[in-house]
């Protein structure tokens, strides 16, 4: 059976966060709040920024990235960029 | 020069002085201490995305390809560049940011956007629109005088 979408994003999501942030997946969520739940610097949010533009060909600008806060949101981003 | 033309000197310049310092200090105590403003805008200049040639990365920050090429060398050999052939044209060499790169143009471009915010932030309209047209001038100048003398010894080096 294929995988839903948006759940195949939310699990490359989780993985390239846990990987940067050293964190188990388990602990995170959707509404996983990536400064003021996992602590991340903002050379840890680029460089879960540059592995997801990889990852999913995008090109995620500033502006862009202040208005991701949570895993959910990431995840959100994606999506929208893929159908627009 | 009057009193007043003095102190716009005097501003000018020492804007120019404390934003090169302050760039060169906060590279110096971040994470890519390894690399110069100099370098960085190189860096600027290959840009995140796209896969540059020599030549239009040595025409944006105005320098000769032979200049850039040894910036590039430099760059590659700290990790921060790679080189690519061109997939039509093996004789074309491209030039990307590795992840590093990216990741000191990212870091390198929150300084400049803070900077911006800073200054633009507390302005209303009119105070941004008058910021915004004095700075057009300013560049306008500035870009005439750089015309003048850096582009004509780029044409004599080329000679």
């Amino acid at each position: 059976m294929n995988q839903d979408p948006r759940e195949a994003i939310f699990d490359k999501v989780i993985s390239t966060i846990a990987d940067i942030a050293g964190v188990n997946i388990s602990e995170l969520q959707g509404s996983t709040e990536l400064i003021a739940d996992l602590a991340l610097d903002s050379l840890a949010m680029y460089e879960i920024v540059i592995e997801l533009e990889d990852v999913f060909d995008l090109q995620i600008s500033d502006s862009d990235i202040d208005r991701i806060h949570t895993v959910d949101d990431a995840v959100a981003y994606i999506l929208d960029s893929h159908s627009a | 020069m009057n009193d007043f033309d003095q102190k716009i000197n005097d501003l000018l310049l020492d804007i120019f002085d404390k934003i090169l310092l302050t760039e060169e200090k906060a590279l110096r105590r971040g994470n890519f201490s390894d690399i110069s403003v100099a370098e960085m805008h190189t860096l600027e200049s290959v840009g995140p995305y796209e896969k540059r040639t020599m030549s239009e990365t040595a025409a944006t920050l105005g320098v000769t390809t032979g200049t850039l090429t040894v910036a590039i060398d430099r760059l590659v050999r700290k990790g921060y560049v790679e080189r690519h052939r061109d997939n039509t044209d093996r004789r074309v060499v491209r030039v990307a940011l590795t992840r590093q790169g990216k990741l000191a143009f990212r870091m390198h471009n929150k300084f400049h956007k803070l900077l911006v915010d800073r200054l633009v932030t507390p302005l209303d309209e009119q105070g941004r629109d008058v910021l915004r047209k004095t700075l057009i001038a300013i560049d306008g100048i500035v870009s005439e005088q750089y015309e003048r003398y850096v582009l004509s010894d780029h044409a004599e080096d080329n000679l």
